[in-house]
């Protein structure tokens, strides 16, 4: 945690509404998207992150001075995402898509290869789609928001020594829905 | 790292989320409705700070500097201040007098709900099993909000009976919430219940009796208190960035299911 954020927080934590703002929008992106990945709904993604912002401001007295604030936040945006979708009683399949843009800094070698491309990436997306919420959310926080394993651990509410092991469960499942579909 | 590792980390750029929504605005508007909220249920309320205190007494001097002005009557306080993305309510001792019933104040029309569309920056939301809407609106440009405003009426029935103060049997409104915050005001005197509700895990507030609604100017937020008018039950769903208002002479129940059965019109 930067020492700017860590002095928002303790500004937040005195009652400074404007400091927390701050906060939210240094971290809304990253809420938003984490609640969607579980809650599939861009709506129910919105008012989740807009509760776990909520309560995480009610509950910043238990915030631990010095300790990482995102993963903190994440789980509070995890539990609210989950909550929302099991009470809209979703099935946890979820529509991921790629963006169509291909990054410009690595042009394909020509339409073939990028055709195999586009097409393993669909698979690696669908798959990422069909996995479970836990195992999704797993892969995400390591390959798409980048968490080292202590964060991975505060924000999956588990021990460091299990990130590693659920994670590499979620691997090998993810593997094999690409597999299975091939089939 | 292995190869389908360096794919997944490749990936998380590219995955197409939806556009991350204005979370942090949201947020602390709703920390100064809770923070209202907290205040007046005696409960432990949260620390108020200036900046906040500057909003609510610029709020309030608006309010009753604006009302004041424009109908001399109305000399009263705000007692109590609840909202949701594009609305605010103001407890009010008494109504300002002067103010009647003028439906279709501030509407255009409109031919239909597809033609509106290209009108607003919102997907309107059309109740189920209420058939085609009788009377598709727009605001007009003197009250039109920031992303525009549709207006659908549907006639009386069995169920939808006549309200005396739209003439109509339901009345929607919606709004951008995100781009018009505040923009549906609505003045509720002592004894009508104002009830905040979720409605199919969407958040809610219900009145149910006699107040004045009114438009305000999203952009300067003065209030346009020659568009107030009298209005009747009225539910204010939040739907993502949508406001939606219904008013008709109907009860919680019924209103709920309406506000629940809305779906995103056909694109």
């Amino acid at each position: 945690m930067s020492s700017s954020e860590a002095s928002l927080i303790a500004r937040a934590k005195r009652g400074e509404v404007r400091a927390y703002e701050e906060i939210v929008a240094g971290h809304q992106a990253t809420a938003f998207r984490v609640a969607w990945l579980i809650s599939g709904s861009a709506t129910d993604a919105e008012e989740a992150a807009q509760d776990a912002f909520l309560k995480a401001y009610r509950a910043l007295g238990r915030f631990r001075d010095g300790a990482p604030f995102r993963p903190w936040l994440l789980r509070i945006v995890a539990n609210e995402a989950r909550n929302r979708r099991v009470a809209a009683g979703r099935r946890e399949r979820l529509a991921l898509r790629a963006l169509e843009e291909r990054r410009r800094d690595e042009p394909a070698a020509s339409p073939e290869e990028a055709l195999l491309e586009a097409e393993g990436r669909g698979e690696l997306i669908a798959a990422l789609g069909r996995l479970d919420e836990r195992d999704r959310l797993a892969v995400a926080y390591r390959y798409f928001l980048d968490l080292s394993e202590a964060e991975m651990a505060a924000a999956l509410g588990c021990r460091r020594g299990t990130v590693k092991s659920r994670l590499s469960r979620a691997l090998a499942r993810l593997r094999t829905e690409m597999e299975a579909a091939d089939d | 790292m292995t190869e389908f590792e360096r794919r997944l980390g490749q990936l998380g750029g590219e995955l197409e989320y939806p556009p991350t929504p204005p979370i942090a605005a949201a947020v602390t508007q709703r920390l100064g409705v809770d923070d209202a909220a907290g205040r007046r249920r005696g409960g432990r309320a949260w620390p108020l700070t200036a900046r906040a205190a500057l909003l609510c007494a610029a709020l309030f001097l608006l309010l009753v500097g604006g009302v004041v002005a424009a109908v001399p009557s109305a000399r009263h306080a705000v007692l109590d201040l609840v909202g949701l993305r594009g609305a605010t309510i103001e407890r009010v001792p008494s109504l300002p007098g002067g103010v009647g019933a003028w439906p279709g104040v501030g509407a255009t029309r409109a031919s239909t709900v597809e033609s509106a569309r290209r009108s607003l920056s919102f997907r309107p939301l059309l109740p189920a099993r209420l058939g085609e809407p009788d009377g598709v609106f727009l605001a007009a440009d003197e009250v039109r909000p920031p992303g525009g405003e549709l207006l659908l009426t549907y006639a009386p029935r069995a169920g939808l009976p006549r309200s005396r103060y739209t003439g109509v049997g339901l009345l929607l409104s919606e709004i951008n919430g995100n781009f018009a915050p505040g923009f549906f005001g609505k003045m509720v005197p002592r004894g009508v219940p104002i009830v905040r509700l979720r409605v199919a895990g969407n958040y809610a507030i219900w009145v149910e009796g006699l107040h004045q609604f009114f438009y305000k100017d999203a952009e300067i937020h003065t209030f346009r208190i020659g568009r107030t008018r009298l209005a009747g039950n009225t539910l204010l769903v939040q739907r993502g960035a949508v406001m939606v208002r219904i008013e008709g002479k109907v009860g919680l129940e019924r209103a709920k299911a309406i506000a629940a059965s809305l779906r995103p019109a056909p694109d």
